[in-house]
C-alpha cells in the first residue's frame, strides 16, 4: 500500500514534470549549465601574467634584473613602466594594473653600500586575490635579485661565502601546505563551489515542488496520489529530483575525480556520500518551511536568503577561526557547514573516515530527521486544510 | 496609463505587496546587517595551532609566546609529536602546526644549521598563508639575537653585526584603497552590486509575474503597453534600485566603516545607470518567466559565477576569454567594477570610461529586451498565444 503510494505520486511528479519543461529544466539541465560554467571560470587553476606597473626611477642594471625576473615570474607580466610613480596611479585606478612596484632612484648603489632603500610593492587591495598573487611573485623576484648581495654581504663578515652560505642557513623555516600543496584554484574554488551551487539549487527545486502543490490548491490530488499518505505523497514527489540533483552530484565528482584526474586524498565514497546526504537534507529544510508557512513563495525566499552565503560561513573564504560568535552561530545553523566538513575531510585532508562520523550524524540528525519530523505532519495538516491553500 | 500613471501603479505594486517589499526593501536592510557578519573583523586572527615542541628550551618556548603574541596566530596547545598533533589538524580543530626539532636552541647557539617546520592546511587557502606567513616571520625574529652572538663570537666586529642588524626592509609592501587590508573591506563594498542586482531583480520579477498572472497588465488596460507606460514602469523600478544604491553608498559603507566616498558625484550617475540597466534586465526577465515565484527559485544559484565573473575575487586574466566577453553581457560585471573603481578607488569618470560604456550598451540592449518583452507579455493571455515565440516558464 505504502510504495503504491510512493509509485503513485512519483509518477504523478514524473506527469507533471513532462508536461512543465521549466520545471524538469531547473532541477535538471539549468544547474548543469550553471555548473559546467561555474568550472569554467576556475578551469585554468592558476592565475598568470597579472598585470603590473614598474616604476623604475634608479634604471640600474639590478633594477633591469628585477624587471626580467617579474617578467619571467608565472603569475605577473609588467603591463607598463610609468615613468613617476604620479603616472602610474591611473593605471590602477583604470584597473589596468593591479601593483605597482616602485623602485627608487639610487637603489642599486646604496644597496651596494650598505645602506639599502626599500622596493616598494603598492597593491590594490579592493582586488585582494590578484594583490596576493602578485605579491608573492615581487618577493620572489626581489629574493633572487638581491640574494646575491645580501650572501655578499655575510660573506664580508668573514669566512668567506662558506661561511656566508652557513649563516644564511643557520635557521631555516620549512613552510609545508598540507592537503592540497597544488593550490589550484580548480581544485580548491571549484571543488567546495560546485557542491554550493548545487545545493542552492536543490533546495530551491524542493520548496518549488512542494510549495506549488499548495499555491495551485492540488495538494488535495498530491494526497490523493499517494492513497492518502503524506509520507508516501512526500517520498514519490521528491524521488525524481532526489535522483536528478543525485546524478549531477555524481557528475561533479566524476567530472573532478574522474575526468579532471584530481585525486582525493580521503575517500570518494564518503565524499560522495555526504554529497547526496547534502540533498537530502536540501529535500527535507524546504518540507518543513512550508510545511511552517505554508507559502511557496516564503518557502523559497526562506531558502535561498539564509542559504546563499552558506559558502561564506564555512570558514573557506574567512577563517571560522576568526568570525564572531554570532557569524560562527549561523555557521553552525546550516546543513552546508557539516557538509562541508565532511568534503575537507574526504577530499583534501584524507583524516581517517571516523572523523567523518559527527558531520554526518549532525547532518542526518538536525537537517534531515527533524525537519521531516516537524515538516510531514505540518504538510499533512496544511492537505486536509483547503482553506489555507492559493496563499501567493 | 500614462507615464506619471504608470510610474506610481509601479510603486504601489511593489509597496503593497509583501512578496515584492520584503526582497526590495527588507531583503536590502537585511543584507546591510548579514553579509559583512562573517568579515567583521576584517583581519585573519585568531587562527589556532599547536606546537609540535621536540625541543622544551628556552627558545622554543618564547617562540610560543612570541606567536601567541600576535594578532593572526593563537597558540592552542604543545604537543610531544607532529603525531600527536594531526589529528587536530585534520579534525579542523586548529589551523596549523610549527614543529620545533631537538636541539633547536642549542643548534642556534652554536651556529649549526637547523630549522622550523611549519605546516598548514591547503584546504582553507586563507588559513594556510597566514599561519605561513605569520610564523615564519616569529621564528626569524626569535633566532636573530642568538644568530648575532653567533656572529659576534665567531670574531665578526659588533659593529658590522649592528649595521646588518639596522638594515631597513628589502620590500616594503604599501596596500592601496582597502588600506587595513581588511576583508570586509574588500568583499562587501564589491558584493554590493550583486546583492541589490539579486534582490531588486526578485522583486520585479514577483511584481511582473503577479500583474501577468492577472492577465491584462493594469497599466496597458487598452491591451497595448505605451512608451509612456513602459518608461513610468522602468523609472518605477529604477527608482527603488537607485534607492538601494544609495543607501548601501550613502549608510552602509559609512555604518560598517567601509572605503568609501572617492569619487560621489561619479558613483551617484553611474548608481542611476546601473539602475536602469536592473530594472530593464529585470522586466525582461519577470516578462518572459511569466510567473510570480519563479525568481526566487533561480536568483540565489547563479550568484556565485555573477560573483566571480566580475572579476573582483578571481582575476578576469585568469578566466577564459568566451566567459570574460559573455560578463560584459551582465550588468553585474561593470557594475561591480565600477562601483569599486568610483567608491573605493576615487577613479576619474574617464578612468571609469569602460564600465560607463558598458553600462550605457547594456541600458540601451536591456530595454530594448524589456519593451519588447513586456509589450508581448502586457495585454495578457490571448497575445501570449499569438506570440508563442515568448514562452511562459509556467506552461
Amino acid at each position: 500500500m505504502f510504495l503504491a503510494g510512493v509509485r503513485g505520486a512519483c509518477a504523478r511528479e514524473v506527469d507533471y514534470l513532462r508536461a512543465h519543461p521549466w520545471d524538469f529544466a531547473l532541477i535538471s539541465w539549468f544547474p548543469a549549465l550553471v555548473l559546467a560554467l561555474a568550472w569554467a571560470i576556475f578551469a585554468q587553476g592558476v592565475n598568470v601574467k597579472l598585470p603590473l606597473a614598474f616604476v623604475d626611477e634608479d634604471h640600474s642594471p639590478d633594477s633591469e634584473r628585477l624587471a626580467i625576473a617579474l617578467e619571467a615570474a608565472r603569475s605577473t607580466a609588467i603591463a607598463a613602466r610609468p615613468v613617476t610613480l604620479a603616472e602610474a596611479w591611473p593605471l590602477v585606478r583604470a584597473q589596468q594594473a593591479y601593483a605597482v612596484l616602485h623602485v627608487p632612484p639610487d637603489w642599486q648603489r646604496r644597496s651596494q653600500r650598505g645602506d639599502p632603500l626599500p622596493v616598494v610593492l603598492y597593491t590594490n587591495e579592493q582586488f585582494h586575490a590578484a594583490a596576493t598573487s602578485l605579491t608573492n611573485d615581487v618577493i620572489g623576484a626581489i629574493g633572487s635579485v638581491v640574494g646575491g648581495g645580501a650572501l655578499a654581504k655575510l660573506a664580508a663578515l668573514g669566512g668567506g661565502f662558506a661561511g656566508a652560505e652557513r649563516r644564511a642557513g643557520a635557521v631555516r623555516i620549512e613552510l609545508r601546505t598540507l592537503y592540497g600543496p597544488q593550490l589550484s584554484f580548480e581544485r580548491a574554488l571549484g571543488g567546495s563551489f560546485l557542491p554550493a551551487l548545487l545545493h542552492l539549487f536543490a533546495l530551491g527545486g524542493a520548496a518549488y515542488a512542494i510549495g506549488r502543490e499548495y499555491r495551485d490548491r492540488t495538494a488535495g490530488a498530491w494526497l490523493a496520489s499517494a492513497h492518502g499518505s503524506i509520507v508516501a505523497a512526500l517520498i514519490g514527489k521528491l524521488v525524481p529530483l532526489l535522483l536528478c540533483f543525485t546524478l549531477l552530484a555524481m557528475g561533479i565528482v566524476g567530472w573532478l575525480v574522474g575526468y579532471r584526474g584530481w585525486t582525493a586524498n580521503g575517500s570518494v565514497l564518503v565524499w560522495s556520500l555526504g554529497l547526496v546526504s547534502l540533498i537530502v537534507a536540501c529535500c527535507a529544510i524546504p518540507a518543513m518551511i512550508v510545511g511552517l508557512t505554508g507559502t511557496l513563495r516564503i518557502g523559497l525566499a526562506l531558502v535561498a536568503v539564509t542559504n546563499v552565503t552558506a559558502i561564506s560561513f564555512t570558514g573557506f573564504t574567512y577563517p571560522l577561526f576568526s568570525m564572531t560568535t554570532a557569524a560562527k552561530v549561523w555557521s553552525a545553523s546550516l546543513p552546508f557547514h557539516y557538509f562541508f566538513e565532511i568534503q575537507q575531510q574526504q577530499w583534501n585532508i584524507g583524516a581517517p573516515l571516523s572523523m567523518s562520523a559527527t558531520p554526518f550524524a549532525v547532518l542526518w540528525g538536525a537537517f534531515v530527521i527533524v525537519p521531516f519530523a516537524i515538516g510531514v505532519p505540518l504538510l499533512a495538516k496544511r492537505c486536509r486544510e483547503p482553506g489555507g491553500w492559493g496563499e501567493r | 496609463m500614462n507615464t506619471w500613471q504608470a510610474f506610481r501603479w509601479t510603486l504601489r505594486s511593489v509597496f503593497f505587496d509583501k512578496g515584492a517589499i520584503v526582497p526590495a526593501v527588507g531583503g536590502v536592510v537585511m543584507y546591510f546587517v548579514f553579509y559583512p557578519l562573517p568579515y567583521k573583523p576584517e583581519g585573519v586572527r585568531d587562527v589556532p595551532v599547536v606546537v609540535a615542541d621536540y625541543d622544551a628550551s628556552p627558545m622554543s618556548r618564547q617562540i610560543e609566546r612570541d606567536l601567541d603574541a600576535t594578532q593572526t596566530v593563537r597558540v592552542q596547545g604543545i604537543a610531544r609529536s607532529v603525531e600527536e598533533a594531526v589529528p587536530r589538524l585534520q579534525n579542523e580543530e586548529i589551523g596549523g602546526i610549527v614543529v620545533v626539532p631537538k636541539g633547536f636552541h642549542r643548534d642556534v647557539l652554536h651556529g649549526i644549521p637547523t630549522g622550523v617546520t611549519v605546516m598548514g592546511n591547503g584546504g582553507y587557502i586563507v588559513v594556510d598563508g597566514a599561519v605561513l606567513e605569520t610564523t615564519a616571520e616569529v621564528v626569524v625574529e626569535t633566532a636573530a639575537p642568538a644568530l648575532a652572538a653567533q656572529l659576534v663570537l665567531s670574531k665578526v666586529p659588533p659593529a658590522a653585526v649592528a649595521r646588518v642588524g639596522r638594515a631597513g626592509p628589502v620590500l616594503v609592501k604599501q596596500p592601496l584603497f582597502n588600506t587595513v587590508q581588511g576583508y570586509a573591506s574588500y568583499v562587501v563594498p564589491a558584493s554590493m552590486g550583486l546583492i541589490i542586482h539579486q534582490l531588486l531583480i526578485i522583486a520585479i520579477c514577483i511584481v511582473i509575474g503577479t500583474w501577468t498572472e492577472g492577465g491584462r497588465w493594469a497599466i496597458a488596460k487598452d491591451g497595448r503597453l505605451s512608451v509612456g507606460a513602459f518608461a513610468g514602469m522602468l523609472t518605477g523600478f529604477s527608482s527603488l534600485v537607485f534607492s538601494a544604491l544609495m543607501f548601501w553608498i550613502g549608510f552602509v559603507f559609512w555604518y560598517h566603516d567601509l572605503p568609501r566616498a572617492a569619487n560621489l558625484s561619479g558613483a551617484v550617475v553611474f548608481s542611476a545607470l546601473y539602475a536602469v540597466t536592473v530594472a530593464a534586465a529585470g522586466i525582461a526577465l519577470g516578462s518572459w518567466l511569466g510567473v510570480r515565484e519563479r525568481a526566487l527559485q533561480i536568483i540565489g544559484g547563479v550568484s556565485v559565477p555573477l560573483l566571480f565573473l566580475s572579476g573582483f575575487a578571481f582575476p578576469v586574466e585568469s578566466i577564459s576569454w568566451p566567459l570574460v566577453w559573455l560578463s560584459h553581457l551582465l550588468p553585474s560585471t561593470p557594475g561591480i567594477q565600477g562601483f569599486l573603481k568610483l567608491n573605493q578607488m576615487g577613479a576619474t569618470w574617464r578612468e571609469s570610461w569602460p564600465q560607463f560604456s558598458n553600462l550605457i550598451l547594456l541600458v540601451v540592449v536591456y530595454t530594448g529586451l524589456a519593451w519588447w518583452a513586456a509589450s508581448r507579455r502586457a495585454p495578457g493571455p490571448d497575445a501570449d498565444k499569438a506570440h508563442s515565440e515568448l514562452p511562459s516558464a509556467y506552461i
